[in-house]
């Protein structure tokens, strides 16, 4: 059923939502981005529309949110162990729908392939999605040839026009603080966009020999050079490590703000500028994925 | 819901010292019925503050489990300040292991490397007490040094056993009273007395480039490709096939491994 609210109103709703769910969405972190006096979008907790971005794409995805990057997981005494406690709220995750659309890949990963992974298990069942609308794409987007567009497995899609806020509301749970808004119902089609500047084109019968093509010779390559230019290179968020690895914020002696990994192991955070050293940096990466230069071509690994 | 990363804690029941860095933990193992442990399967064996391995399992009985452990990194030095009555926690057992069913009535062959003794070992000691189950048992077993040799009381009792036993090292001390062989493990290879290759079974662990070798050289002996079996310990870490680090292709190492069939580890490259 869909809804149409005002700012004060979806606070409203917002706050009582609240009362069981802790709500996320992608957030403006000022002055925390990759160097310093950068700015950084990415899912944090909020309590009022406002603080919803809109304008911008997420710099890291919603799975912030049901894997954190850091988490405690046991508390060892002496001769016990013991888990951690679940969050006492559930989840509500503003994302897009191209974002959803990921989910349903971190739920193979982490519910069907091997065991299930408790501390995800136990954040998913508790989870909502509430899907924002795209009313215009961004740069580089290419969600209409991957076909991730539109969904429909939401709870609540969220439009927002003129100020107002459209509500297309499927859940019963966080439906009944919107009724209770007594807002007026109209019809409401959750946003997306129909073409995008960027068209991919999937080959048909593409198989898994790709993977070892030789353009990906190439790629590496790409790599090692962009790894030695003198200029940011954008990291490529891939599987997270949850088991060894955290993310705090930092203020090396030089004044730029780096991400510092912590290590349980090895290789701790290395602020050097030689090739052979960024090689040895590369080994830690290897094993996390994960790794970024600042602007200043300091290699900085996150995890060992 | 059963939270499979919960470790449970386990006393050490005795260390066996076999070289400077590799000694032998004797844990106790009380879940034996519930979770039975196969040869070549792994846990992952932890300590507060120091971190996770994947450490295979070398010996099997109704309440404990052996570790054979080198000493190499911030975790395993810890590890060795632990001594009997001491504890570790764990979780496991993880990965496929060897079926011993597999190698009854067969020729079997065992090429190992250094500590690539260890994952066997549990399957040497099934046939050791079962002779009569396999044709034949030759183990090939390479060392660094004779100061290096694993399971030094095990092989006399192996050899009486009745196993064709060929221990070597890759240099023997120029003192010393070392009459053993001496060299690499490939070297021992082409004299393998088989008759059967049809009904024969080899297993290889071990350095890769050790692998690389002696694979060679059981082709060329007249190994069918198809009976050649390798246990490669790469890169794991959850154990469960979650984080991706062992991740190659579609594979994943702790959970479809350890144990492969060459034809299938030589087409997994990354």
């Amino acid at each position: 059923m869909g809804y149409q609210l005002n700012a004060d109103a979806l606070n409203t709703v917002f706050a009582k939502w609240s009362d069981t769910y802790d709500i996320y969405a992608p957030k403006l972190f000022a002055g925390t981005g990759r160097s310093s006096m950068q700015d950084i979008v990415r899912y944090g907790k909020i309590t009022k529309p406002e603080e919803i971005v809109w304008d911008k794409r997420s710099d890291y995805s919603a799975k912030d949110v049901l894997l954190p990057v850091c988490q405690t997981l046991f508390y060892f005494n002496e001769n016990t162990v013991t888990e951690a406690e679940a969050p006492e709220k559930g989840a509500i995750i503003l994302l897009r729908s191209c974002d959803l659309h990921a989910i349903k890949r971190f739920d193979y990963m982490y519910l069907q392939n091997g065991p299930e992974d408790y501390y995800y298990k136990r954040v998913r069942d508790r989870v909502k999605f509430v899907l924002m609308g795209c009313s215009q794409e961004f740069d580089n987007c290419f969600c209409v040839s991957m076909g991730t567009n539109t969904s429909d497995n939401y709870d609540v899609a969220l439009n927002v026009k003129d100020g107002q806020y459209f509500l297309d509301v499927k859940d019963d749970v966080l439906g009944k603080a919107v009724s209770e808004a007594k807002a007026p119902e109209v019809d409401v089609v959750p946003d997306h966009v129909t073409e995008n500047k960027l068209q991919v084109h999937i080959p048909e019968n593409l198989s898994s020999a790709i993977a070892k093509s030789h353009v990906w010779m190439n790629t590496t390559s790409a790599a090692s050079n962009a790894a030695a230019a003198p200029w940011p290179v954008r990291p490529v968020p891939a599987g997270p490590c949850r088991m060894c690895s955290s993310r705090k914020t930092i203020k090396p002696v030089n004044a730029a703000v780096y991400r510092r990994p912590v290590c349980s192991t090895t290789i701790p955070w290395l602020p050097v500028a030689f090739a052979s050293a960024r090689r040895r940096a590369n080994g830690c990466a290897s094993k996390c994925s994960i790794r970024r230069w600042n602007s200043n071509s300091v290699p900085v690994s996150r995890c060992a | 819901m059963n939270n499979e990363y919960l470790p449970f804690r386990s006393e050490i029941l005795e260390v066996i010292k076999h070289a400077d860095v590799e000694y032998t933990f004797r844990m106790s193992y009380d879940r034996g019925k519930e979770h039975p442990v196969k040869p070549g399967q792994f846990f992952e064996i932890s300590i507060p503050k120091y971190g996770e391995a994947p450490i295979s399992v070398s010996g099997i009985t109704d309440h404990s489990l052996d570790f054979t452990i080198r000493k190499v990194g911030s975790l395993t030095d810890e590890i060795f300040e632990n001594y009997v009555g001491g504890h570790f926690f764990m979780r496991g057992p993880y990965g496929n292991g060897f079926d011993v069913n597999m190698f009854k009535g067969k020729e079997i062959v065992l090429v190992t490397g250094g500590s690539g003794l260890s994952p066997v070992h549990g399957v040497i000691d099934y046939f050791a007490d079962h002779m009569d189950e396999c044709k034949s048992l030759t183990v090939i077993s390479g060392f660094k040094s004779p100061a290096d040799i694993l399971f030094k009381a095990d092989l006399k009792r192996w050899i009486d056993d009745g196993m064709n036993f060929i221990c070597t090292v890759d240099k023997a001390p120029e003192e010393g009273d070392y009459d053993g062989h001496v060299g690499l493990v490939t070297q021992y290879i082409p004299e393998l007395p088989l008759k059967d290759f049809d009904n024969a079974i080899a297993v290889v662990v071990g350095p890769p480039m050790m692998i690389k070798f002696s694979i060679q050289e059981l082709i060329k002996l007249g190994f069918d490709e198809e009976k050649i079996w390798l246990s490669e310990s790469r890169k794991m870490c959850c154990g469960l096939g979650k984080c991706g680090h062992c991740r190659i292709g579609k594979v994943y190492v702790c959970q479809d491994g350890p144990v492969f069939k060459y034809t299938e580890l030589r087409t997994l490259i990354d």
